[in-house]
């Protein structure tokens, strides 16, 4: 359970936006688009792993 | 101290998340998840130890282990429920969180049926 993760999910996000600010005001919007979805993608590879363990942690600690 | 990194963790989170939300509200609603997800992890091995001394007391006084199972089923499915349903809350997701509890609610009764049976055959039988 790295906390690092944390960091590095915040730092594709501020990129992303930065990037999605940039290409707005040069007035491509289909591309900000795709790139806030293609770093969405990429953030919820990470997350749903994270997720997965959560949800096996609670049926061990449980006994579902 | 456990409780001091818990803090430390979670408002810085809270200020990342705060910074993300104006721009991009998926990200910071993927944020939340995620610090959640770690501080339930950073508190599991207390939970562990509280399950066991629950054991250890139950065999002590003889009390039936098929009650304290479902005790401990029903405080798991009441935490995933509230779980998932503040972040739906979170993400301005109403309804679905009030749907999430509401299965959560059925869950948990399905879960003591066998207690309310016991119950009523002990009831039954002292009259």
């Amino acid at each position: 359970m790295d906390v690092n993760i944390i960091f590095q999910i915040a730092a594709v996000g501020i990129l992303v936006s930065v990037l999605n600010q940039v290409l707005i005001r040069a007035g491509r919007e289909e591309q900000a688009m795709l790139t806030t979805l293609a770093g969405l993608v990429v953030v919820l590879f990470s997350v749903i792993t994270h997720i997965n363990n959560l949800f096996m942690a609670v049926r061990d600690l449980f006994k579902l | 101290m456990l409780a001091t990194k818990i803090i430390s963790f979670a408002i810085i989170s809270v200020i990342l998340i705060i910074t993300l939300r104006r721009q991009l509200p998926e990200y910071a609603i993927i944020l939340s998840i995620i610090s959640c997800i770690f501080i339930f992890f950073m508190v599991l091995p207390q939970f562990n130890n509280i399950f066991i001394a629950l054991e250890s007391l139950t065999q002590n006084f003889n009390i039936h282990s098929n009650y304290i199972l479902a005790l401990i089923k029903i405080i798991g499915i009441a935490y995933i429920c509230e779980f998932a349903s503040q972040i739906c809350i979170d993400a301005g997701e109403g309804a679905i969180a009030k749907k999430i509890e509401l299965s959560g609610k059925i869950l948990i009764i399905s879960c003591s049926i066998p207690i309310l049976n016991d119950l009523m055959e002990l009831v039954l039988n002292l009259i």
